[in-house]
């Protein structure tokens, strides 16, 4: 047997075809893949507000579909005004809503952070601008929603590659390498991807719908993250505030008390937002780094968490009412709620549903789920009762109780059956004389989404306090209560 | 032997061969073209130019744009004759001596079609008469207050959709000479009118919540900036919309002297402090789009109205009623509007360009509601990736405070030309005319004003302004209504000289 000796011109086109295949590779990987540094963040507001938190890679959507979609289907939001009309909030001047990162791995693209379902809007009067808080519950993002759009879109007939291209071009000029990588690739990928998404939400659809303000993080972690088997838990609660949180860890995180380390709490709150596990990895693996190019992200996530301060109350507060109130305050409600920690025995009464979601069967498919990682958090503890909240910054907390089934400070302070059944959540005013956001006329109709308290994990039953003080005490406390 | 005989020679592939190549190359070349008619003359480029307005990017997809290709264009009116049998210029467009287009349109070939677009002087161009026999005085930059835009538009889709209008209609109205290329031609004969009736169709769906009777008519002179905005840039749901955020008709305002304009609140609810950035959002209304603009043709006027001197008052004055009035309007007007000397760049008064409250202004609240906080929002979008992205637009909750440089010439009053003159203005509102004529230029020297009383002139009608009309309302900026009638003549005759 001989070896054949290639000839010359053999031996020319496969050097040409392997100096063709390895600059072809080279440009896929850096138009589908090349990972650039995320712009460098000065402050760490900035960061929790736009900062990636690493969902790109498996919840991600490419920065100029996601752009155009509103466009494209617009019939699939809730009304006119494109993401705004989920609840989703722009600070003056900015390009992308709070909670929404940008980061190009190939392709620009982007994801949900902290801040999404964690910095609040709110207006004091109807034609006044309204004021965004970081760190406030999100009352008025349709987290669910904003999913769900997502994948109705690339369901759409719509979702094709002409009319995405179509209309990118009436914005911006891709060249002609990315429209034909977008038309063979991203587009379809994306697609793909949405459905995928769709495809494993099953479980939220079996459940009532969470409303603006309100999001089902521990089910999304067991059965999207960790693969649980469906039960018939429903986690649907409210988006809680992230101030004073380093304080109030060692009482336990989330409504139900889950973690007691705060670097817990944010890794699992970005695993619920799908922040990826190799992602984890990497930023954990920073977490102790100081110099400024390579700085973790969730931990400058949690050093904002560490200093952010409760906001004050933008209202006239009455001092001499207020002072009258304290005493009320101390009485009725200091014992579970004072800051330094209280009581955290016994059942209010509340609904049962959301302590509930946490299963030792959960805990032992995260451990299966983190072996080994740096990340792993230190435990859960499935406790199975809520943790009574200390109450700073209140009144930008509703609407009340964890699962956000009572509008206003002054409901709550009636006895359940006094409390309105049905209101609507979402609709930025805030009414000063009840404490809480407007939850009922036009506008809060027109803006906002119908709260029922009869759906299952809605009631609004529970926490009998205080409602059988006397008028007079009741507006003492309620004074009292906006000073905190 | 049947090979043989089937064989075509050599010569004969290669000669088609290279034809196909021509054809390619003709076709390629006609593709790529993107060359506006270039006016050296700044005024001409003001009048004539282009602002990147002319659809483009493709020719099976293009972008932006609102006006057929110039050949369509031309024929319109002939083809629709019964829906305007008075042309473009009964609508209130101005056609100069020895000019094929009015002012405000430009020229520009794209994708091999000879398209027009709208420019900023389509807007900001008016007409000033000294009496009913005067030749028309044409002073760019001023509020185009003849211009009735809306019946503009909705002739243009009503016609291009009209089934007159076809490749066989349009190629008998096309001129011998000078009509359309050789590739327009083609491209008539495989479906370009087909395509310009589904662009129509798209637009007229956009906007169709704000066209015809479905809202209170803007009317000569006015335009609702921001609701077809919604529509056209971002594909909004108008008809989602509530219904009284879709009345946000406003007059045009004036384009001179904008220098000392920078860091003021601009637009009629001071949404912007940032000439440049309101000015390539003026130019989205005009069909810009950020794919399709010409950033260069933009600068040109930009730079050209950053210093336009106001129009000077064209008739007499008389100097010692107008000193007289300065000293009133010092107390009663100065602090808010500034004075005559905004003309030379100097900003008096400590509240020029705020917003003031509506409830404090209390002028009509139509047109601020128009403008809202999820707009804005999107309009953050805009222009991505660049250096042009707008950043300065601001929900606000009021009227801005407007320097009053070229007074005279910005008739009708207020932010939704809801009182016909000066004098008006300084009248108590019951005392303001409740129904008036828009769009007549002839000069109202006495009340200083276009006269507003001329229903129609030589088969051209005027716009009937009703007050009473949702939208319209002529109540509010009470200031100086207070003032004896000598001091308000002599205000009047002060603000002649701004």
């Amino acid at each position: 047997m001989t070896i054949a000796i290639p000839s010359a011109r053999t031996r020319r086109i496969t050097i040409g075809a392997a100096v063709l295949g390895v600059v072809a590779a080279l440009v896929l990987y850096d138009r589908l893949m090349r990972e650039r540094p995320a712009p460098a963040v000065e402050s760490d507001e900035e960061h929790f507000l736009h900062g990636s938190i690493g969902a790109e890679a498996l919840e991600g959507v490419p920065y100029w579909i996601w752009l155009v979609l509103p466009r494209i289907v617009p019939d699939l939001l809730p009304g006119p005004g494109g993401y705004s009309s989920l609840g989703l909030l722009f600070r003056p001047g900015d390009e992308l809503p709070v909670g929404i990162s940008k980061v190009t791995a190939g392709y620009p693209r982007v994801a949900v952070n902290c801040a999404f379902c964690h910095t609040a809007s709110v207006r004091t009067a109807p034609n006044a601008r309204p004021a965004i808080v970081p760190g406030a519950p999100a009352h008025q993002t349709a987290v669910q929603q904003y999913r769900r759009f997502l994948v109705a879109a690339a369901a759409d007939p719509r979702f094709n590659a002409a009319t995405i291209l179509g209309e990118i071009a009436r914005n911006y000029r891709l060249s002609l390498v990315d429209r034909l990588l977008y038309r063979l690739w991203v587009i379809p990928d994306t697609r793909a991807r949405l459905l995928r998404l769709g495809r494993q939400s099953g479980w939220m659809d079996a459940r009532p719908d969470w409303g603006p303000g309100r999001a089902d993080v521990l089910s999304a972690v067991k059965f999207h993250r960790l693969g649980q088997a469906p039960d018939m838990t429903i986690g649907g609660a409210d988006s809680m505030p992230l101030w004073g949180t380093a304080a109030r860890a060692s009482r336990g995180l989330f409504w139900d008390g889950l973690h007691t380390s705060l670097q817990d709490a944010v890794v699992t709150s970005a695993l619920s937002a799908g922040a990826s596990r190799p992602w984890l990895d990497r930023d954990l693996a920073r977490w102790d780094r100081t110099d400024a190019g390579s700085l973790s992200s969730l931990r400058r996530i949690q050093n904002y968490l560490t200093v952010l301060k409760p906001p004050a109350y933008p209202f006239a507060i009455d001092r001499a009412l207020a002072a009258a109130g304290e005493p009320v305050y101390q009485a009725e409600c200091a014992r579970c709620h004072a800051a330094a920690g209280g009581d955290v025995s016994g059942d209010t009464g509340t609904d049962a549903r959301r302590r509930a979601v946490w299963t030792a069967a959960a805990s032992a498919a995260y451990d299966t789920f983190a072996f080994g990682r740096v990340w792993k958090a230190s435990g859960f503890t499935a406790a199975g009762s809520y943790v009574p909240v200390p109450l700073d910054g209140l009144w930008l907390r509703a609407p009340y109780l964890h699962n956000g089934s009572v509008p206003s400070l002054a409901d709550l302070l009636e006895g359940p059956t006094a409390r309105p059944a049905r209101f609507w959540r979402g609709y930025d005013l805030y009414d000063p004389t009840r404490v809480g956001f407007v939850s009922a006329g036009s506008e809060a109709e027109r803006l906002g989404t119908l709260y029922d308290t009869t759906l299952p994990g809605n009631a609004n039953t529970g926490h009998t306090y205080g409602h059988e003080l006397p008028a007079d005490s009741k507006r003492a406390l309620l004074e009292y209560l906006k000073t905190l | 032997m049947m090979r043989d005989a089937g064989r075509v020679p050599r010569w004969a592939l290669a000669a088609a061969a290279a034809i196909g190549l021509g054809v390619a190359l003709w076709v390629v070349a006609a593709l790529r073209t993107d060359r506006p008619v270039v006016h050296d003359d700044i005024v001409e480029h003001f009048k004539y130019g282009s602002i990147g307005s002319e659809p483009g990017v493709s020719l099976l997809r293009p972008v932006g744009g609102v006006l057929p290709p110039y050949a369509v264009f031309r024929a319109l009116p002939s083809l629709c004759r019964d829906r305007l049998p008075g042309g473009y210029a009964s609508l209130g467009f101005i056609f100069e001596e020895g000019r094929d287009l009015p002012i405000g349109v430009s020229r520009r070939r794209r994708q091999g079609i000879d398209h027009v677009g709208l420019n900023c002087a389509v807007c900001h161009t008016g007409t000033v008469r000294e009496a009913p026999d005067a030749p028309p005085r044409i002073v760019p930059g001023m509020p185009a207050h003849q211009l009735d835009l809306q019946s503009f538009v909705e002739f243009v889709l009503q016609c291009s959709l009209d089934n007159r209008v076809t490749a066989a209609t349009l190629r008998g109205q096309l001129p011998e000479e000078g009509g359309p290329s050789a590739f327009e031609r083609l491209l008539l004969r495989l479906g370009l009118v087909d395509r310009l009736k589904l662009q129509a169709l798209a637009l007229r769906n956009r906007i169709a919540p704000l066209l015809g009777d479905a809202v209170p008519r803007w009317g000569r002179g006015r335009v609702d900036t921001f609701n077809p905005y919604k529509a056209i840039q971002f594909n909004w749901a108008l008809d989602r919309l509530p219904a009284s955020e879709l009345l946000g008709a406003s007059d045009f305002p004036s384009l001179w002297n904008q220098q000392p304009r920078e860091g003021l609140q601009l637009h009629w609810d001071g949404n912007n402090d940032s000439v440049d950035e309101r000015n390539l959002s003026a130019g989205l209304g005009a069909g810009i789009t950020p794919a399709t603009v010409d950033h260069a043709g933009l600068q040109r006027v930009r730079d050209w109205i950053w210093t336009l001197p106001p129009p000077p008052y064209p008739f007499a004055i008389d100097r010692a009623l107008a000193a007289r009035g300065a000293t009133v309007y010092g107390q009663a007007c100065l602090e808010c509007h500034g004075d005559h000397r905004f003309r030379e760049g100097t900003r008096a008064g400590s509240r020029l360009g705020q917003v003031v409250p509506a409830s404090d202004v209390g002028t009509d609240r139509y047109r601020l509601d128009s403008y809202t906080e999820a707009f804005a929002a999107s309009q953050y979008s805009l222009f991505p990736e660049s250096p042009y992205r707008f950043r300065r637009f601001r929900k606000t909750d009021g009227y801005a405070n407007h320097p009053l440089d070229g007074i005279w010439a910005r008739a009708p009053y207020l932010h939704n030309g809801s009182v016909p003159t000066l004098r008006d203005l300084l009248e108590a509102v019951e005392r303001r005319p409740t129904l008036f004529f828009r769009g007549y230029d002839v000069y109202d020297r006495e009340r200083a004003g276009f006269v507003s009383n001329v229903a129609e002139e030589g088969g051209r009608r005027y716009f009937r302004y009703d007050t009473d009309v949702p939208g319209n309302g002529n109540g509010g900026h009470l200031y100086g209504t207070t003032l004896p009638d000598e001091d308000k003549r002599a205000v009047v005759e002060y603000l002649k000289t701004f």
